[in-house]
């Protein structure tokens, strides 16, 4: 499997070159079907869905509508090729993974702009609210070349309402369902001549849910949050345009022995200046903040009391120029800067990042039936070393419905803050944890106050350079469509190297160990993706999605091959020799992963029902048997499961809509590996446009 | 572990074997080597959460197989994830015992068959450290933080210079009480080692076979 994906990617400069050359004088453009369909964050342009050469997946506000979804991560998981893993850094323990890179890795955006908040290294995909999302696009791959530090894996950009309407309208909309939950939305967008603005505000909360009742406190603690999301426009003139959004969004958590409160806030300017036919110019404006706050007060040890406090921030400045002389030629030029900054308890003190940046893009047609893309960015950095980040990609159409495409990308994720900075001595257990530019002075004072019994680094390895994570993607697919039948089969490959994490550095005489963070791994996720789906039907639509996904470390394999790693017999305990055969890959991902809908439009397209199927083989959770890897006779192994989803909308009258539905609807519960997963939940959800 | 009896007579069946074969032609004397699975040797101890680790080791003699209160007459100690060896110098931490053998110790990559002959490299207890040195993935152990578990690793085998100059190899099985097959730390006691050695009582030989 391996081997043959290998030799397809090594043709990809081949075909490359082999069709730029091509001259095709009768060609015919590519048949633009579905004008509707178009993509943002592919090219940071609006273009065409169905002509972009990249692997993306992009999900309509018809399909977020009908799916009942309130919150982000519940719409994303049911896409193909995204799967939800239990994730233990984020509160909700709920993330995902794209074609087996899991969301530390992968860029939030709103309209564009990032958001900020990774308080453990994840984003919590259940911050945002997607009642007032146009649509919601997912670049697969690495793109750094146009997103710089994070688009290790991908991008998931979230496009709001830009056409408003010309009298004033809006939608009301509730939501009420099992574990307390209560969604509420108001929304309103109204345009003159040269003024308009939209406003979305949304209450959500949820009582939680207890899976184990043994255990004090609850699974999930009851919270609430609200968003409240306003935009203006504002037209100077035909050529110049304005856009103002602001999102404030606030949530609290009753916590066991605690409370916990998170917000965040951004601002977001941007001027479309029209200088001529072909020329255009972005002016874009980002500040945005988030802090976290969380206190824990135990009533029988006051002592053991304690405050966490997160408080992020980033400026964020842009230009982009456009240059687009004919339709199939665009040139992009961007530069920009980010300024960062970080306090939190556990650093010694608020501590700074600024970067720069500067990324072109030349998006054009060699030949009508071929479009390519080249793009690269370079990132200039105070805290680690600059990056170069290149993509090249290309679509190729054999016949009208039948095309290949192609690309090789690369990304990076920088070092956190925490991976910097951290100085963190744990106040009960007495392990400390420290971050690179930290590391040498605080073994150091440990040493100098005799707290340390051996080193295991010799103190003039200590600091030193932390390198940025990077990768380098690959995508292969061939689309075919006929009639009302579509289906591409994408092959992927990812090679991450310099993965960041903790190492030993030494022992304290309490026993425990100091940490520090490292370049220590590389690995590949690599598989194949199909995605078809069938319209053919009057009334039902049909489509299925399957990935197929190999990942490992690098090291641990070559380890195997020299016959370096043994594992146990679970009866008799003894050690033996194991092979490849018995290497599982990487933890938390499935070999196969399926999702399957089928929906129902009656003729008046007033009731719709639909049916969601979402499927992962087993995984594995951590080694087990010691040999800090996961083979097959380790005994942390989740079987494979599905969940069902399905919902009912009626359209009462014009206006009004009644939705039924049931998330999770076969009870599906595993509460020792799962906690994430609360089992059946039913609601209702009232509709008003107006 | 119904394996180990099986074991256990397998190596007595193929040491008398072997001796019997032996000293008809060599006209000497053979001892038997000790090949067992000891269960559950407790191993507790005091301090942690911010105070220096102390408490008594439990003293282990393997030319008898069994733990010992003699402060001579043992070749390896346990306390918690550490263990010392009989030789060597004071480590530093508290309440160790007090070494006066000749002891040492090394790990060889293998599984407990395949490791038939005593190396020659060993290390001794000093105050740079135990010779089996502590820490996830340093030594006998990998350290789980998520789980908070201890498992040995496997196809680590442990060889001991006794204090006396004679050799064994030791392979860690379990450092839950019971030896469960799946441990649940949680639930689990822990510090009760459950390990297979065997033990060869003749001088100058450096077979483990």
């Amino acid at each position: 499997m391996s081997f043959k994906m290998r030799k397809i990617f090594f043709l990809f400069p081949f075909y490359i070159s082999m069709l730029g050359q091509e001259t095709l004088k009768d060609t015919i453009q590519p048949k633009r079907q579905n004008l509707e369909e178009v993509i943002i964050s592919a090219t940071r342009n609006v273009r065409q869905f169905s002509s972009i050469p990249l692997p993306a997946i992009l999900i309509g506000e018809e399909e977020i509508k009908n799916s009942g979804a309130t919150k982000l991560i519940e719409i994303l998981v049911e896409q193909a090729g995204i799967i939800s893993v239990p994730d233990f850094t984020v509160g909700g323990e709920e993330g995902i993974q794209i074609q087996g890179i899991s969301s530390d890795y992968i860029t939030i955006l709103i309209d564009g702009v990032p958001l900020i908040g990774r308080n453990s290294g994840n984003f919590d995909l259940s911050r945002i609210a997607v009642n007032n999302i146009k649509q919601i696009e997912v670049v697969k791959g690495p793109s750094s070349s146009l997103f710089g530090s994070d688009a290790l894996g991908g991008i998931i950009n979230i496009v709001t309402n830009e056409t408003l309407p010309n009298k004033l309208s809006g939608e009301i909309s509730h939501q009420q369902g099992s574990f307390g939950l209560a969604d509420s939305n108001l929304s309103f967008a109204k345009k003159n001549k040269k003024f308009g603005y939209s406003v979305f505000l949304n209450r959500y909360s949820t009582n939680g849910y207890d899976l184990s009742s043994e255990l004090p406190g609850k699974t999930v603690d009851p919270y609430i949050n609200l968003t409240f999301q306003p935009k203006f426009l504002y037209d100077f003139s035909e050529e110049i345009k304005f856009t103002q959004s602001f999102r404030y969004f606030y949530q609290n958590q009753n916590i066991y022995n605690g409370d916990s409160e998170e917000k965040d806030f951004y601002s977001h300017s941007l001027i479309n200046h029209k200088v001529s036919e072909n020329w255009k110019i972005k002016y874009e404006l980002y500040t945005t903040q988030y802090n976290s706050f969380q206190e824990l007060n135990f009533s029988d040890n006051p002592n053991a009391s304690q405050k966490t406090t997160f408080d992020q921030k980033l400026f964020k400045p842009e230009i982009r120029i456009n240059y687009n002389p004919i339709a199939e030629k665009n040139l992009m030029i961007g530069f920009g800067g980010n300024l960062e900054s970080l306090d939190r308890n556990l650093f010694k003190e608020k501590v700074k990042f600024n970067s720069n940046y500067g990324f072109i893009q030349y998006d054009f047609y060699p030949s009508k039936k071929l479009n390519t893309i080249v793009g690269v960015r370079y990132d200039q950095h105070s805290e680690y070393a600059s990056q170069l980040s290149p993509k090249v990609s290309f679509k190729y159409f054999i016949k009208d419905n039948f095309s290949i495409k192609g690309s090789v990308g690369s990304g990076f994720k920088a070092p956190d803050f925490r991976q910097l900075y951290l100085d963190y001595t744990n106040s009960t257990v007495g392990y400390t944890v420290l971050g690179k530019t930290v590391e040498k002075q605080g073994v150091d004072l440990l040493n100098q106050n005799n707290q340390l019994l051996n080193l295991y680094i010799p103190i003039n390895e200590l600091g030193g350079v932390l390198n940025a994570e990077s990768s380098t993607g690959y995508n292969f697919a061939v689309s075919y469509k006929k009639n009302s039948f579509f289906t591409e089969i994408n092959l992927f490959r990812n090679d991450i190297k310099n993965l960041i994490d903790t190492r030993i550095l030494a022992r304290k005489i309490n026993g425990q160990n100091v940490f520090g963070y490292q370049n220590l791994n590389s690995i590949f996720t690599q598989g194949i993706e199909i995605n078809s789906n069938y319209k053919g039907f009057d009334k039902v639509t049909f489509s299925f999605a399957y990935q197929l996904l190999y990942s490992y470390d690098k090291d641990k394999l070559s380890l195997i091959s020299k016959g370096e790693v043994y594992s146990r017999d679970p009866e008799t305990l003894s050690s033996f020799l194991i092979g490849k055969q018995d290497y599982f890959g990487l933890p938390n991902r499935s070999r196969h992963s399926s999702s399957i809908k089928i929906s129902y439009n009656s003729s008046d397209d007033k009731t719709k029902i639909n049916l969601r199927v979402n499927y992962r083989s087993k995984y594995a959770m951590y080694d087990t048997n010691g040999n800090d890897l996961i083979d097959n006779f380790d005994s942390s192994f989740v079987n494979g499961y599905s969940l069902v989803n399905t919902s009912f909308t009626q359209n009462l009258s014009t206006k009004l809509s009644l939705q039924l539905g049931s998330r999770n609807i076969f009870n599906y519960k595993n509460p020792t590996n799962i906690p994430s997963l609360s089992g059946r939940q039913l609601y209702i959800n009232l509709n008003y446009n107006y | 572990m119904k394996q180990s009896i099986f074991l256990n007579f397998f190596y007595f069946m193929s040491a008398a074997f072997f001796i019997v074969s032996c000293s008809k032609e060599e006209n000497t004397t053979t001892l038997i080597n000790l090949s067992k699975t000891y269960e559950d040797l407790y191993a507790p101890q005091g301090g942690g959460r911010g105070e220096p680790i102390s408490g008594e080791f439990t003293k282990f003699d393997l030319s008898t197989g069994h733990i010992t209160a003699d402060p001579e007459g043992w070749d390896i100690a346990f306390r918690g994830t550490a263990i010392a060896i009989n030789g060597g110098s004071p480590t530093g931490t508290l309440d160790e015992p007090p070494r006066n053998g000749n002891g040492g110790a090394t790990f060889v990559s293998g599984t407990f068959e395949s490791v038939t002959v005593a190396p020659s490299n060993f290390s001794e207890d000093s105050s740079e450290g135990f010779a089996i040195p502590g820490g996830s993935g340093n030594g006998w152990y990998n350290y789980n933080p998520q789980m908070r578990m201890i498992t040995p690793i496997p196809g680590k085998i442990l060889v001991v210079r006794t204090r006396d100059g004679k050799y064994a190899k030791i392979e860690i099985l379990s450092y839950y009480r019971g030896a469960p097959a799946n441990p649940n730390p949680m639930a689990d006691a822990s510090r009760y080692y459950t390990f297979r050695f065997l033990y060869n009582p003749n001088e100058g030989s450096s077979s483990l076979e």
